[in-house]
């Protein structure tokens, strides 16, 4: 059974009256949806973050089409909620939105959680990504995610997603070797 | 100096190889092109080095999970869905049987009834059929009803009180005649209101 289809399950087994299957699902994408939520420069409050969008994603299953696969909804829940926190931060505290040359200091905070040299300077790489290059980069190798379902949560097409990932590893690889 | 591999379609089966996502096929092939391509090997190792640079942060899976709502207990609010609709349906067939007895009723009441007048023999007696529970058929007869009603169970055929015993050979062969004649009348619904056989004073002369 592929993950979908796991997912399908469990919601039908919560549609009729078990709780467990709730618990199944977010043991499955509790953590991805919190890396993403990182990812994105979400530095606090990510608890109440995955929460939201559980919660928002099972008030309104009733209303899933399976369009999309649910991790995908999942995903596009999340990041709809951590962009309405950035716009309402960004009216309370007149910041600038993060871009290029802001990320770099927002993802300090993660140097400390980052075992390997490596993967640090991976990281320092990948935070000057346009912002969108840099959520398809994200998804694509932390999650795994195909270039459809990437599309999909972004609000994109397939081909411009692929482009942005190959993009987006030219530059990686460019700032690794100028590294 | 890291490059990119020239065949694109095997650097898109990359990610999903560093997350074991491909199929058994795809990555038997993957891992036989990372044997000779070095360019793609290294950006298997850069795959799986940015996917380690944002490691997921813990959360409270258990606090998410007692604010989500409650199930909505669809299996139980299933069968209760298919009670209700047994008991529509038991309804809905009562409904119609009761409606299509109010309709024969209303049918056999305006229907007009049929009446078989038979020649008269000797005497008359009064017979009650079911086809005509309301017009008794005479019959000039000198059979004596006995009884001066009959039973309120429907019944089929003729039906008459008396002694048979007290006729003689001809009215026997007369009412077994007018029997046969009778019963090649067409048959219609039994009813329970059957005309009693009414006693005829005169002979029956009068009896209509």
């Amino acid at each position: 059974m592929d993950d979908g289809s796991a997912d399908a399950a469990l919601i039908e087994r919560w549609k009729g009256g078990d709780q467990r299957a709730a618990a199944e699902i977010v043991r499955r994408h509790a953590q991805a949806l919190a890396r993403f939520a990182a990812s994105s420069g979400e530095r606090e409050e990510l608890d109440e973050l995955v929460q939201d969008t559980f919660v928002r994603a099972f008030n309104s299953l009733e209303s899933f089409r399976a369009d999309s696969t649910f991790r995908t909804w999942l995903f596009t829940i999340l990041r709809r909620l951590v962009l309405d926190r950035k716009r309402s931060e960004k009216r309370r505290h007149n910041q600038v939105e993060l871009d290029e040359g802001h990320a770099v200091q927002a993802y300090d905070a993660l140097d400390a959680l980052v075992a390997d040299e490596t993967a640090v300077r991976v990281r320092q790489a990948i935070e000057r990504l346009s912002p969108l290059q840099k959520e398809v980069f994200v998804l694509r190798v932390t999650e795994g995610m195909a270039y459809g379902e990437i599309a999909t949560l972004v609000g994109s097409t397939e081909g411009a997603c692929r482009v942005h990932y190959h993009n987006a590893m030219r530059s990686v690889k460019e700032f690794l070797d100028d590294a | 100096m890291m490059h990119d591999c020239a065949d694109g379609d095997m650097r898109d089966l990359l990610p999903g190889y560093v997350h074991g996502a491909l199929s058994a096929t795809e990555g038997a092939t993957v891992a036989g092109h990372l044997e000779t391509c070095a360019d793609c090997a290294a950006e298997v190792e850069l795959i799986a080095a940015a996917s380690r640079a944002f490691p997921a942060p813990a959360v409270d899976l258990g606090r998410i999970v007692k604010a989500l709502p409650a199930a909505p207990r669809g299996a139980r609010r299933g069968v209760a869905a298919g009670r209700a609709w047994r008991v529509a349906a038991a309804i809905g067939i009562v409904t119609i049987g009761a409606f299509s007895v109010i309709a024969l009723r209303g049918y056999f009441s305006a229907t007009p009834r049929r009446t078989a007048s038979v020649p008269a023999p000797a005497t008359g007696a009064a017979l009650a059929t079911t086809d005509a529970p309301h017009a008794p058929i005479v019959v000039d007869s000198p059979v004596h009803v006995s009884s001066p009603a009959v039973s309120s169970k429907p019944r089929s055929g003729i039906s008459f009180g008396g002694g048979i015993s007290d006729l003689t050979d001809d009215q026997l062969n007369t009412l077994l005649g007018e029997l046969d004649a009778l019963q090649s009348l067409p048959s219609t619904e039994p009813e329970t209101h059957l005309s009693p056989i009414v006693p005829l004073a005169d002979g029956g002369h009068n009896a209509r």
